[in-house]
């Protein structure tokens, strides 16, 4: 505990060097391991904000949610303040704030104050960037608008809405449930991208998804008779989603502005205050609220939360299974398509060589994020493919090209010499490249392939881009529940360790029996 | 009709035509040299018969079947023409054993047993029963193009194509390899063959093909190319190709590198190791001891000397000149440079019993002529 704290003031002390930056991100999440014991169910105690007027702000890094650019309205009340970082999600910005990466992060009072009742290492700011409306988003022009409009204005007017506030903003955990979909739904289905990390507006929480503006949503849809389908994800990707078409509606206490009302719809559900958070100046009173009873409590219930509560071990057990599908499949898919490649080439048809040139350059280079969100956005758009078939695609072509690349290359390098002898036996130019060219290219590219299907197994860890629940996900989502980081990315590092050591090995038995040099003297089929 | 005919045969690459005008017949059973200077065709006239290129234009009959043809069966028609190629060109990644075995189990269809039996048959015809197992990068060059001739054996060709067997080989390794191909041309087998081993092609083909600038240039039995060609270009190659010529230079002499082109040339020549090793010694001499004194001297530097060797008659003598123009225009009298050669002469004699001396009837001073042997 205390040895945590010394380590945070010192890197206080020396935050320009490279490696203190880099042991931060290292303490930060032995940190959050630890922040439970110091947390304390109240708000109004003594502590002080470290930064308490915009002055403060000149020169300090501030963070941004993807997906919520409120940098004008920072910049408009601190015209110095020193760098603005975006971050994906509430609690990779936290773990930011508490690991001293940025010194105020952007949020709305609601989830400031609850973010608040559970650490007492940070403040709100004094000063607001004012007050918005906050609502429910749909694609331009969709006729859910006015619908959804008419029902929550009338929820507000009428006092419900208030009592929902309470409910979800309030410290009674045993009430904040949400009502069952048992409608008939005939109006139909609709798709909701909802921001998993927004506790208490939109979270995910018990496997399902919680909060004031689901209920609200909810309360809606029964009286609209629509099912809902909610579909987890962080709030850049809602925002896509809805201007993509990908979703019919998208919830998330998305703030209602006037840029964004040129491209999307908005029912109103709340007004909200923009914040700014803080770190708290140290607070001896709060330190000492934290037990004698040792790591090993404070590790034990750690590791309650992240596997064992409302079963989250089965997020890592789904997100390992995703991985494992998408690597496997983009491999051999990839591989198949590398070696067709080859075969084309082979036949020499120019325009043929041509297009294959320019496909393998192309994918070649360029960054694998690029190409999913291409395909996911732009090329697939509003057809209803899933993600992870999404993610299949761009991986097998990635590694498509690189695999026909490297075939390629070891086909090339056999000495043509081969290719003749074979061809001056009598052996048609088919049975040559399969009997004669392709053991010994095989030789020399199986081991290159080998560890580039293991990069490809890391690189799948990108996925969690198009909203799929890879284990790199399922990592983040655990990691928004706990708002802790260390064990969620422990365990994840961990099994893609092991994932990637058993495809190593698999990869080695495959190289070890394609190597002609250790196959045992004999002739299959003689007797010697 | 004959077994091969080749009519009008044309090869053209962009900015090269390697062959212009090709025509010949080959009977079954002869066993035919292609000679002639590099550059001139003989390699692409061989790859065309099994048409590992295509040509331009002209006709190639094998058993009446024109090759060129689009709807010949290739493949097919391989089978009956086996290759020898310069490289070995075995495959790697098969045992030696299954290097022969390959053609005839996959292509003829043979039962594995049965070809591993003459597979085995095979490799003790070249000598090579023990190296059954082996891989082929475990062979010297000359056991791998043993082995690569009982591949082509194995497939039972109507005729066989050697392109330069020998080239890539270790002196050494030359006779192993020519020794196996003598045996099959005495076996009836109708072989066609480039090289440059002119022993070779005159003691066993029954006709040399003697090819310059693309086309077959002269045709005949090897008495008629050796010792009474009908044309200058072959008297001139026949003759430049039983000569040796290298040029000495000073102060950067590289000896090892002559010693191995001398005895590249020997061994080429069939030339006997007593003349040879005089030649040798008397190259020596003169190159290590004599001339680069003499340059130091008169302070030249570059080529000092210029050494041509004949042997004008079958391998029994060899002529020697030494032309040291170089030499005598820095200042050297041409008695100087005589004076070297006694002691040469008298060393010859003691150690080898062979005679070298000056031969008359050089009106050239700056030029030196030993006659050896």
């Amino acid at each position: 505990m205390s040895i945590a704290e010394d380590l945070v003031g010192h890197i206080r002390r020396h935050r320009c060097s490279l490696f203190t930056f880099s042991l931060a991100v290292v303490v930060a999440a032995v940190l959050v391991v630890f922040a439970p014991t110091r947390a304390i169910a109240s708000n109004d105690d003594a502590r002080t904000p470290e930064l308490t007027s915009w002055s403060d702000l000149s020169g300090k890094k501030v963070g941004l949610l993807a997906g919520a650019p409120f940098e004008n309205k920072v910049r408009e009340r601190c015209s110095d303040v020193g760098e603005i970082l975006y971050f994906s999600s509430m609690s990779d910005m936290l773990t930011a704030l508490h690991g001293n990466k940025i010194d105020a992060l952007v949020n709305n009072r609601a989830l400031a104050l609850l973010t608040c009742n559970r650490y007492d290492d940070v403040a709100i700011f004094p000063e607001t960037l004012g007050k918005f409306k906050m609502g429910i988003a749909f694609p331009k022009g969709s006729k859910l608008t006015l619908e959804f409009s008419k029902i929550t204005e009338r929820l507000q007017s009428d006092g419900t809405a208030d009592k929902l506030w309470d409910k979800w903003t309030g410290s009674d955990e045993s009430k904040k449930t949400v009502p069952e979909q048992d409608w008939a739904g005939k109006s139909g289905t609709l798709n909701v991208a909802t921001c998993q990390s927004m506790e208490p507006i939109t979270y995910l929480g018990d496997g399902q998804m919680l909060g004031y503006d689901i209920e609200t949503l909810l309360i809606a849809a029964k009286e609209l008779d629509y099912k809902l389908n909610f579909e987890p994800m962080e709030l850049a990707d809602v925002v896509s989603y809805i201007q993509s078409g990908k979703a019919d509606v998208g919830n998330g206490s998305i703030l209602i502005s006037d840029e964004r009302k040129q491209v999307m719809d908005f029912a109103i559900t709340h007004d909200n205050d923009l914040v700014l958070m803080v770190r708290a100046t140290a607070n001896e009173a709060s330190s000492s609220g934290a037990s004698g009873s040792g790591w090993f409590d404070s590790i034990a219930s750690s590791f309650y939360k992240t596997f064992v509560k409302d079963n989250r071990w089965m997020y890592i057990v789904r997100g390992l299974g995703v991985t494992a599908i998408i690597t496997l499949c983009s491999g051999l898919l990839g591989a198949a398509l590398g070696f067709a490649a080859v075969l084309i080439k082979r036949r020499g048809n120019r325009v043929a060589c041509a297009i294959i040139g320019c496909y393998e350059g192309l994918m070649n280079r360029m960054p694998i994020v690029v190409v999913l969100l291409t395909l996911y956005y732009v090329i697939f758009g509003s057809l209803e493919v899933p993600g992870t078939v999404v993610a299949i695609i761009a991986f097998t072509l990635a590694f498509g090209a690189t695999a026909g690349t490297i075939m390629w290359n070891a086909v090339q390098a056999v000495d043509p010499g081969q290719d003749e002898a074979s061809l001056a036996l009598g052996f048609t130019e088919r049975q040559t490249f399969f009997g004669v060219i392709l053991p010994q290219a095989a030789r020399r590219f199986m081991p290159l392939l080998s560890s580039q299907f293991v990069n490809l197994t890391k690189q799948t860890s990108v996925v969690g881009y198009i909203a799929v629940m890879d284990l790199t996900r399922a990592a983040d989502v655990i990691r928004s529940l706990t708002l802790e980081a260390f064990f969620p990315l422990f365990c994840v590092a961990a099994i893609y360790f092991v994932l990637c050591c058993l495809i190593a090995a698999a990869m080695g038995f495959v190289i070890q029996k394609i190597d002609y040099e250790r196959k045992p003297r004999t002739v299959r089929g003689v007797k010697l | 009709m004959s077994f091969i005919e080749i009519q009008h045969l044309r090869k053209e690459y962009p900015g090269i035509v390697p062959l212009k005008d090709v025509n010949a017949t080959i009977e079954r059973g002869e066993v035919i040299s292609i000679i002639g200077p590099s550059g001139t065709g003989k390699s692409t006239l061989l790859r065309c018969l099994n048409r590992l290129e295509t040509p331009t234009s002209g006709r190639i009959l094998i058993d009446g079947i024109d090759m060129c043809d689009s709807s010949t069966d290739l493949p097919a028609m391989r089978r009956k023409i086996g290759m020898v190629f310069q490289s070995f060109n075995l495959f790697e990644h098969m045992l030696v054993v299954e290097n022969i075995m390959y053609g005839p189990t996959k292509l003829l269809g043979m039962d594995r047993q049965e070809a591993y039996d003459e597979a085995l048959r095979l490799l003790g015809q070249v000598g090579l029963k023990d190296k059954a197992l082996s891989f082929p990068n475990e062979l010297s060059g000359g056991q791998k193009q043993r082995v690569a001739i009982a591949r082509s054996l194995a497939m039972h060709p109507e005729v066989i194509l050697f392109d330069e067997p020998t080239s890539a080989l270790d002196p050494g390794m030359v006779s192993e390899v020519l020794s196996v191909m003598r045996d099959l041309a005495v076996e009836g087998y109708t072989m066609l063959v480039v090289t440059h081993e002119m022993r070779f092609a005159r003691d066993v083909c029954s006709r040399v093909f003697f090819m310059n600038e693309g086309v077959v240039w002269e045709a005949g039995p090897p008495e008629q190319i050796f010792d009474n060609p009908q044309k200058a270009e072959t008297f001139g190659f026949v003759f430049r190709v039983r000569s040796w010529e290298w040029e000495l230079t000073y102060p950067d002499y590289d000896h090892p590198a002559m010693e191995g082109s001398l005895s590249t040339f020997f061994s080429r020549q069939l030339v006997g190791r007593k003349l040879a090793d005089a030649c040798l010694h008397v190259v020596e001499e003169l190159s290590v001891e004599r001339f680069p004194s003499i340059a130091r001297r008169v302070g030249a530097n570059g080529t000092i000397a210029t050494y041509t060797l004949h042997m004008p008659e079958n391998g029994e003598k060899a002529m020697l000149e030494v032309d040291c123009h170089s030499l005598v225009e820095r200042g050297v009298r041409p008695e100087e440079l005589w004076h070297g050669r006694d002691a040469v002469s008298d060393a010859l004699v003691e150690g080898y019993a062979v005679r070298a001396s000056k031969r008359d009837g050089s009106n050239d001073p700056a030029v030196l002529v030993y006659e050896i042997g």
